[in-house]
């Protein structure tokens, strides 16, 4: 009977785990709005002496749903906003100017404040959709998002990537802009550019990968339909550029802590799609690239080493562009140049003492001996907690960059900050004294008599304290002097006295943080200019998933007579308003 | 008189050649200082070949002239040097005629030397003073129609300021950010003869952005235009302390003396510098090695 029982049980069991439960279909994920509005009134109107720094108006909305059944997934990101204040890409500030053309819902899906993306998973395989940021490695693509199409796969140990889409739209020329101060511009173009790109290699997540990287981006030239050349105009649109890397790149991380990457990596760029074909100085790589007689071959390398384990962080990294070495996946970088840096975190005497130094130099225009530019940075800052009551904060940078020759380019900085901190407690209240100061000291020299040194000197003090009967209240008072003397002569001189309040109700699950800023600032013998800034902030936890966010920052700015002449400037001032609120809802099981 | 018949054909063909030599009057105007690609010649900005086509009714017409090109670099070390049998036809009209650097340069046509190592880098030259000499030919008799032009032009191949100050990815103390922050950044190597303007940009990197997107999509809180020097004290009078955003990502963009920006490789870059960020650190007195722990500058 015992025997039967058991058989049954385990029939039962086997019968059962046959059988797996039906998958859910889950979805959770992140809503929200978010506005940022702002103000700004000034007077006198004319002559301007201060521009608006924000935009009238920001409406950004994020929805980020991930839906989850069984080995499916599918995270979406839908982050955009109506508005157009692109600076940093085009139409790089021109889009705010009378007669420029509106956003085109194919730039509005281009433009970096937009995101949208689907990235539909199952298992091993990810299919990407819309806007995705990808970072293959350091020498190849990580920068830059596009609005396409690709794949990712990872069956066992293999890892296969490619994605292909635009990164940037095109924007048509536009000549006889007026800018704000009356001055005439034209706007020479951005060609339409197209971004693809993939990976091969074997890996396993966080712990290594090796493989290569392919990367090419090319600017259409038919995008634009008239591009402008000087002299008939103010400005010249750039020739369509083409940008190709190859890259082999590595990385690990073991279990004792040892951690590395490296990455070898090739480029060929055209300076200009247009050119005549083939480049007499290299042939053309097929199937990848063909070349013309603008393009330019280069290699780049970068290797980081080191070991992390709980008490510390040592680490070392080299990295070499060449001078052509360029990437349309990171447009900013700067090539030509050599640095190495090592870089040391580490705690000692029980943990009390905590070290970050890092010290590295950076050699720019590397591919020309006699004319290689040096710099060296380095920087310490250590804090101890010297006993219950006492601990100090110091740091120290240095930087010097310097060109080589007798008459060449200097600039030297130093800079120093001690900051201790001291808490004493009795039976109602904790006291928290912080005093801190700062000396930095910069040389500037550049060929010819000048050498300009500034000297800038920062002391603050603040005071914190915290009332045990009252533990949701925590107000700090703080007075801050700042001064830069530099040889040109010219003198800053900034007192700000600062009060902050800190306001917790847990019961109305609300948490408020106000300021009220004094400063009084002094340029040479000018009259002192006063401004007075006061916030709120209130963070309200509406319910376990909802949360609203709301900043309000006013600040009223009274000029001396430095603006002068003007004698209209005389006394100018301007009120300026922010204000920021978010409201962001988290829904679907946690 | 015995010599006399040999005097007069020498003065008929000192004429004939003179007055082909007149036939055209070229007028090379050379930038000193043109763009460092040199596939960047053809943009206007390096200079243009004038021609003008005198030619009278006693001369055979000028229909087409061909060009041969030359670079030597200080030491008159041939650099390249155009072929002038495979070289373009360039078709002349009676007057003035106007030809680009590019189809005076032409880049396709030349032979390079082992001093071109560079060129074929980075597309420039290296940076130095060169001769670029022109000699303009007869399509179709080749002879020669002028004297060879001779320009001599500076190559510079300028680095843009590295930025020095804030550190990248250092964190600020809150309540000094408030009043004032300091930026420095390295010059513009080598140093322009003519103004130099670095328009500083720092732009607040918003909830769901990375640095490069806030770079690339925001408005910047501060632009300013400084000239020359290196450093800006910028006096923020924001609230920083309590903001919602405490992260910021700055640029240097170099002006040149048009307020154009300076060439750089990725054109859509405009001349900005290799940009840096930094945070300010929001608790007070606490341990500032610790300020920004486990923040992923990458992905906020």
């Amino acid at each position: 009977m015992k025997k039967s029982i058991i058989f049954l049980l385990f029939i039962f069991e086997f019968a059962t785990a046959q059988i797996p439960s039906p998958p859910k279909l889950t979805i959770k994920g992140t809503a929200g709005v978010t506005y940022d509005g702002y103000g700004l009134t000034v007077n006198p109107k004319t002559p301007s002496f201060y521009s608006p720094r924000r935009p009238w108006n920001l409406v950004r909305f994020n929805f980020q749903p991930v839906i989850t059944y069984g080995n499916f997934k599918m995270p979406m990101n839908f982050s955009f906003s109506p508005m157009r204040t692109n600076f940093g890409s085009a139409p790089f500030g021109f889009g705010g100017l009378p007669g420029f053309p509106k956003q085109s819902v194919k730039q509005w899906l281009t433009n970096p404040i937009n995101s949208i993306g689907f990235n539909p998973t199952y298992k091993w395989a990810e299919v990407m959709l819309g806007t995705q940021y990808l970072k293959y490695s350091d020498l190849s693509t990580g920068d830059i998002g596009a609005f396409g199409y690709g794949f990712n796969l990872k069956p066992g140990k293999f890892r296969i990537s490619y994605f292909e889409g635009v990164s940037q739209q095109a924007f048509q020329t536009v000549t006889g802009l007026t800018k704000p101060d009356g001055s005439i511009v034209d706007f020479p173009g951005i060609y339409k550019r197209k971004i693809q790109m993939g990976q091969l290699g074997i890996g396993k997540d966080d712990i290594y990968f090796v493989g290569f990287n392919l990367v090419k981006g090319l600017d259409k030239f038919n995008s634009i339909t008239s591009p402008l050349a000087v002299p008939l105009n103010l400005v010249t649109t750039p020739y369509a550029a083409d940008n190709f890397i190859l890259s082999f790149s590595n990385h690990f991380k073991t279990k004792l802590g040892w951690y590395g990457k490296s990455e070898i990596a090739t480029t060929i760029s055209d300076r200009n799609t247009q050119a005549f074909p083939p480049s007499a100085l290299f042939p053309d790589y097929l199937p990848f690239k063909k070349t013309n007689v603008s393009s330019f071959r280069d290699h780049a390398l970068q290797a980081t080493f080191g070991k992390k384990i709980k008490n510390y962080d040592l680490g070392a990294s080299i990295k070499w562009l060449g001078a052509g070495y360029n990437t349309m996946g990171y447009p900013f970088v700067q090539n030509d140049r050599l640095d190495y840096t090592l870089n040391s975190k580490f705690s000692v005497f029980k943990n009390t003492t905590n070290v970050v130094a890092s010290l590295g130099q950076r050699f720019g225009n590397w591919s020309v001996p006699g004319s290689r530019t040096k710099q060296i940075l380095a920087n310490i800052n250590v804090f101890s907690q010297i006993n219950e009551k006492l601990s100090l904060n110091s740091s120290y940078n240095n930087f010097g960059f310097q060109t080589p020759g007798f008459l060449g380019i200097k600039n030297i900085g130093n800079d120093l900050n001690i900051s201790p901190n001291y808490i004493w407690t009795n039976t109602k209240m904790s006291n928290l004294l912080n005093l801190s100061y700062n000396w930095s000291k910069y040389v500037e020299t550049i060929p010819g008599p000048s050498s300009t040194t500034n000297n800038t000197h920062t002391a603050m003090l603040l005071y914190a304290p915290t009332f045990f009967d009252k533990p949701n209240l925590s107000p700090d008072f703080s007075v801050m002097y700042f001064t830069n003397k530099s040889s040109i002569p010219s003198t800053l001189k900034l007192i700000t006295a600062t009060s902050g309040l800190g306001l917790s109700l847990p019961k109305q699950k609300i948490n408020l943080k106000g300021q009220l800023m004094y400063t009084n600032t002094s340029i040479n013998t000018f009259t002192p200019s006063n401004s007075i800034l006061a916030s709120l902030g209130v963070d309200y936890k509406i319910s376990k998933r909802l949360r609203w966010n709301t900043n309000m920052t006013g600040t009223f700015f009274k000029f001396g007579d430095e603006l002068t002449p003007p004698p209209t400037l005389l006394g100018a001032h301007y009120l300026e308003s922010t204000l920021r609120t978010s409201l962001q809802y988290k829904f679907g099981k946690e | 008189m015995k010599y006399s018949k040999y005097i007069i054909l020498f003065t008929l063909l000192t004429v004939s050649f003179l007055n082909s030599f007149g036939q055209i009057q070229a007028n090379l105007i050379l930038n000193s200082n043109p763009p460092s690609y040199l596939s960047d010649w053809g943009n206007g900005r390096a200079g243009q070949l004038i021609i003008n086509n005198t030619g009278n009714a006693t001369q055979v017409e000028l229909t087409g002239i061909k060009i041969r090109t030359s670079i030597f670099n200080e030491n008159m070390d041939l650099v390249c040097k155009s072929i002038l049998n495979s070289a373009q036809t360039i078709t002349l009209n009676r007057g003035q005629n106007i030809i680009r650097m590019d189809r005076v340069l032409q880049l396709e046509n030349q032979q390079f030397s082992a001093l071109a190592n560079y060129l074929a880098r980075s597309g420039k030259l290296s940076p130095g003073l060169y001769t670029l000499t022109v000699e303009i030919f007869d399509a179709t008799t080749g002879k020669l129609l002028t004297n060879i032009i001779e320009r001599i032009f500076n190559q510079v191949n300028y680095v843009l300021p590295f930025l020095l100050s804030p550190v990248d990815k250092s964190w600020l103390d809150p309540n000094t950010a408030q009043s004032a922050i300091q930026f420095r950044w390295s010059s513009l190597v080598p140093l322009s003869q003519e103004k130099t303007t670095y328009r500083l940009q720092v732009f607040e990197i918003l909830n769901n952005q990375t640095p490069m997107q806030a770079l690339r999509s925001n408005q910047p809180i501060l632009d300013t235009y400084v000239d020359r020097t290196t450093q800006y004290i910028w006096r923020p009078n924001m609230n920083i302390k309590n903001a919602m955003y405490n992260t910021f990502i700055w640029t240097v963009q170099t002006l040149d003396y048009k307020g154009e920006p300076v060439s750089i490789q990725d054109q859509n870059s405009q001349g900005r510098s290799e940009p840096r960020v930094f945070g300010i650190c929001q608790d007070q007195g606490m341990d500032k090695t610790k300020c920004g722990e486990g923040y992923n500058w990458q992905f906020n």
